[in-house]
């Protein structure tokens, strides 16, 4: 059974109690009361699988404040397991802060993987670690690509099983900010994004809704193939250099969340990853151009 | 004066291409190194060595034969191996 399965009351009712879904490897509990929470909810995670209320991995609840707050200017606290992580958001905020929350829930706790803060897309086997810091037009290639057929991994978490090296997919809805919201509805007219929130700590924010196939195949692992380091830069030609291995490898565990705390384990993971991997910058300023390019990426010699 | 590694793993030490990235486990940190630097530390890894040994050593693998100003450089190597906490004198 999906999501899209129950009704938007019914979806309500669940979220009262709390409601399990599945996304990726993991078994999210969400309970809450906020209708923007269900409206999200319902529109970006349509497809996804509904989970047993026996188990989950994270149990998050979103809450408005009890006090006069509630009635002037409203807010929304996230709590995890009983605890609140974040100082509280306006409550237009709301399907935001779920998605941030539970990106945090990953990426502070699921330490049986290497945690790298990029995107990740997978196409004919192979996949594509876009690795780069905010505002380098990450997310708004990971979207193009997505939109051209690339399977959606992740758009901020690359998950690397310490066991056998391969990514573990963890689909979740694309965080598109600012002006990259409308290269994306530009880019393709029919992607189905979530409200635009104004006046977060990102700016303007609105979340691009994960393919069907994206969530559909999302028990499948992939390997490594490329390691991109993207830039965007206005009116620049597409251009990509490579980077050496050792190169690759500092910029990657730099951009990790739990390289350091693995140690030697993250380092040999790291090392392992970078070592299968084409690593390239990559700049770029025209999506289709850009498309083009990662659909011709070189395959990387097998060591 | 013999010099030796502070690595305590040949996992801590591995080639990339041209290049070589180690991990000091007791720091933490992660650095990456040059051929020279790299391949020093790899020998260094097996025996301890003073800086003529290396030379011999590193010229025979690089089919070089023995100068004074590349006892120099492999000294400068080593002292800013040593500044890593990577190397120490034996």
């Amino acid at each position: 059974m999906k999501l899209s399965d129950l009704s938007l009351p019914e979806l309500n009712r669940q979220l009262r109690q709390g409601f399990y879904f599945r996304t990726g490897a993991f078994v999210v509990n969400v309970k809450s009361a906020i209708p923007a929470v269900a409206n999200g909810l319902s529109l970006m995670y349509a497809d996804y699988p509904l989970a047993d209320r026996a188990f989950a991995d994270f149990h998050v609840t979103l809450t408005k404040p009890h006090h006069w707050r509630r009635y002037f200017r409203p807010q929304v606290f996230f709590r995890f397991e009983g605890t609140s992580p974040f100082s509280p958001l306006p409550l237009s905020q709301a399907f935001p802060m779920l998605e941030w929350g539970m990106n945090w829930c990953i990426s502070s706790n699921a330490h049986s993987y290497l945690m790298i803060h990029a995107a990740v897309l997978e196409k004919n086997g192979r996949a594509a670690i876009l690795a780069a810091p905010p505002g380098s037009g990450k997310s708004t290639l990971c979207a193009a690509l997505m939109l051209r057929g690339w399977r959606l991994l992740s758009d901020e978490l690359t998950l690397v099983r310490l066991t056998d090296g391969r990514i573990e997919p963890v689909p979740r809805p694309v965080s598109l900010k600012n002006a990259s919201i409308a290269v994306i509805r530009d880019f393709d007219p029919l992607a189905i994004f979530s409200p635009v929130v104004r006046d977060t700590v990102k700016g303007t924010v609105a979340h691009l809704k994960p393919s069907s196939e994206s969530v559909q195949r999302a028990v499948e692992t992939a390997t490594a193939a490329w390691i991109i380091f993207p830039q965007y830069v206005k009116e620049s030609a597409t251009v990509a250099v490579p980077v050496s291995a050792g190169r690759a490898m500092m910029r990657t565990a730099d951009n990790s969340f739990n390289y350091g705390l693995l140690g030697q384990q993250g380092f040999a993971a790291m090392a392992a990853l970078v070592s299968r991997c084409n690593c390239i910058d990559f700049r770029y300023s025209a999506l289709n151009e850009a498309v083009q390019y990662f659909d011709h990426l070189p395959v990387p010699d097998p060591a | 004066m013999k010099w030796r590694t502070r690595l305590n793993s040949e996992e801590q030490l591995r080639q990339m291409g041209e290049e070589y990235v180690v991990y000091d486990a007791v720091s933490g940190s992660t650095h990456l190194l040059g051929a020279a630097a790299g391949q020093i530390l790899l020998h260094l890894e097996f025996t301890p060595m003073d800086v003529h040994n290396l030379m011999i050593v590193l010229g025979a693998e690089w089919q070089q034969t023995p100068e004074s100003d590349v006892e120099q450089g492999i000294e400068a190597v080593l002292k800013e191996l040593q500044s890593m906490d990577l190397v120490e004198c034996a």
